[in-house]
């Protein structure tokens, strides 16, 4: 079953097609996250998932409804929940209020201090928004989102711009959400917390997907490599194992096979009478994979066909 | 932290405020707790009728002639701002409210909820009518106990329908000039540069020597038709009430509200859904959308 069942969809604005017949499908109760660079497609497909855009032709689905029909539109918005980037909370209400205010428009919502509990920020219960920390107004945003009960939740960037710990506890917040059964769609830049959350990554780039899978397979699948470095063994006067480059002061190696470049490595320590300190693998992240996979001419060649 | 579980329908329903008694309560609430909408929407005109009217303060009782009417110059005094007044909180605050809450967002985020549109724009509306209750009777606070303002009973009535219709026509006009900054830095000098030479050439205070041509201009625009009917229930003398400007600022009321809506965005950037045809592109869009799915 799916909470997104999108299948064909284009966009045209006038000026041509910015999404070329693409679908798109999230299971219920995952978090899918839909990567992309600027002007790739992503918000446009994102909004009419959302409703708050129409398609040019297609058909979708999203948690069985149309958000394209405006009775099905309505429904939609009493059961989907979207916190977007960057908008305003009013300055001058305090949390109570505009939780309070956003719980009427649900049947059935939280209360503001469960949903203030579930973000940890009770203790701001009575505070005027304008006092409130950047992290502490996106945790608000995050509670308004929830507030609803929603079945389907859209986070745009939710921690952009916040500091380590309050991306931790929103990340702790959103992993959260999968066990309580809420779809999550999430769209971000910052690809650790999207290799930390997602179970499905799908990337989009000039209008249709490029990759999708989990975010390991993603990076099994990209042509990221692993790094392996160590640092420069005295006495080795320039010689180096084969491949090999020096990178503040650290020998490195890029290889897609880990285990063959530590078995040369060893084998040119004991050929030159030297041992291997400070040995680091580091394998490919998504971020990694993700900048591989735009990057790949096969990708451009594959489209030009 | 702790997640709920979602999706749970069906529980007893508790008696709640509603959301739009909630719009409002907020509304009021930034409203008042704004040092900026306190300075310039609500301090301001006050500000300048207490300057203004300490200026002719010792001609207060003097009797002007203005156009068919003769005035007490503590009443043209009052008068002329009684009309800014009204037009700085129904027409640029409006403007200037709705422009920011577009630019910034907050509607986008209210379109994603299932809030209703009436009730975030009644919410606002009823807020700025309050807000407009409280500045005229500020003013009038001040005009009759200092500035030598005295009002005909006979003629309260017509006063405060002049003031009503004055509304009925600003506020629309408002929300439709809020259709016009660009981006939300742009809305104060945008709207300013409407309302500021709007509001003095409406003739509340002096009447500008203009020509002919730029009077008959000046004559169209919903400043003067307010003037005139404020003027003339403040009189001494002259008629007391003004059809041509009834229909006048009714008209200017009509376009308002046909251009705030058949033109209203919920957000900055161009989106289907809005009141009015813009609405009904969207459906047919999401039609032709359907019929593409059927056919294929």
């Amino acid at each position: 079953m799916y909470a997104i069942n999108a299948t064909d969809i284009t966009k045209d604005y006038g000026k041509g097609e910015v999404l070329h017949g693409i679908s798109y499908q999230v299971p219920i109760g995952g978090i899918a996250a839909l990567l992309g660079p600027n002007g790739a497609g992503k918000t446009t497909l994102i909004e009419i998932l959302e409703g708050h855009r129409g398609r040019t032709s297609g058909s979708v689905e999203v948690l069985g409804l149309d958000p394209g029909n405006r009775r099905d539109f309505a429904e939609l918005r009493t059961r989907m929940s979207v916190v977007l980037q960057q908008t305003m909370l009013e300055p001058g209400l305090s949390v109570r209020d505009i939780l309070r205010r956003h719980a009427s428009y649900y049947p059935n919502p939280l209360g503001v201090d469960e949903a203030l509990e579930q973000v940890e920020l009770t203790e701001k219960r009575s505070a005027l928004v304008r006092s409130l920390s950047d992290g502490q107004r996106r945790r608000l945003d995050l509670a308004l989102a929830l507030t609803g009960r929603p079945e389907l939740l859209f986070l745009d960037e939710p921690t952009t711009g916040l500091d380590p710990v309050s991306r931790r506890r929103i990340r702790a917040l959103v992993a959260g959400l999968r066990d309580s059964g809420t779809t999550v769609v999430l769209t971000s830049h910052d690809l650790t917390e999207v290799q930390e959350l997602a179970d499905q990554v799908d990337v989009i780039r000039d209008g249709e997907f490029i990759a999708s899978g989990t975010p390991e397979e993603l990076v099994q699948g990209s042509t990221a490599f692993t790094v392996v470095e160590f640092t420069v063994p005295e006495g080795v006067d320039g010689r180096l194992p084969e491949g090999a480059t020096v990178v503040n002061g650290r020998v490195r190696i890029h290889t897609d096979d880990q285990d063959a470049v530590v078995e040369r490595v060893q084998t040119w320590a004991r050929d030159e009478g030297t041992r291997i300190s400070g040995l680091t693998i580091v394998p490919p992240s998504l971020d990694d994979a993700y900048v591989a996979m735009l990057n790949d001419p096969r990708l451009e060649t594959e489209k030009s066909e | 932290m702790s997640t709920t579980q979602t999706g749970a329908r069906g529980a007893p329903r508790t008696r709640r405020p509603s959301s739009f008694l909630l719009h409002v309560d907020g509304e009021l609430k930034e409203f008042w707790r704004s040092p900026i909408t306190l300075a310039f929407i609500v301090a301001m005109p006050v500000m300048f009728y207490v300057g203004f009217g300490l200026a002719f303060r010792s001609q207060a009782d003097e009797i002007r002639v203005v156009g068919e009417h003769q005035i007490t110059q503590g009443n043209l005094s009052y008068g002329g701002i009684l009309g800014f007044a009204l037009m700085s909180v129904a027409f640029a605050n409006v403007a200037i409210g709705l422009a920011i809450r577009r630019h910034h967002g907050l509607f986008k985020r209210f379109r994603t909820t299932p809030v209703k549109p009436v009730t975030v724009m009644g919410a606002y509306l009823t807020n700025t009518l309050l807000t407009t209750v409280i500045v005229l009777a500020v003013v009038t606070a001040i005009g009759v106990l200092a500035m030598g303002v005295t009002i005909d009973p006979a003629r309260v009535p017509r006063l405060l329908i002049a003031l009503l219709l004055g509304f009925v026509c600003m506020a629309p006009l408002g929300a439709a000039v809020s259709l016009l900054p660009p981006n939300a830095d742009a809305a104060v000098p945008v709207v300013n540069g409407i309302f500021f030479p709007a509001a003095f050439l409406a003739g509340g205070f002096i009447v500008l020597p203009l020509g002919d041509t730029v009077a008959a201009i000046v004559d169209l625009l919903p400043g003067r038709p307010l003037t005139i009917l404020i003027q003339s229930s403040l009189a001494e003398s002259g008629p007391a009430w003004d059809w041509p400007s009834v229909w006048s600022l009714l008209a200017w009321a009509l376009v308002g509200t046909v251009i705030a809506l058949r033109w209203f965005r919920w957000a900055s950037e161009r989106e289907p859904r809005g009141f009015g045809s813009a609405k009904e592109r969207s459906a047919r869009k999401a039609e032709s959308a359907e019929g593409a799915e059927d056919k294929g």
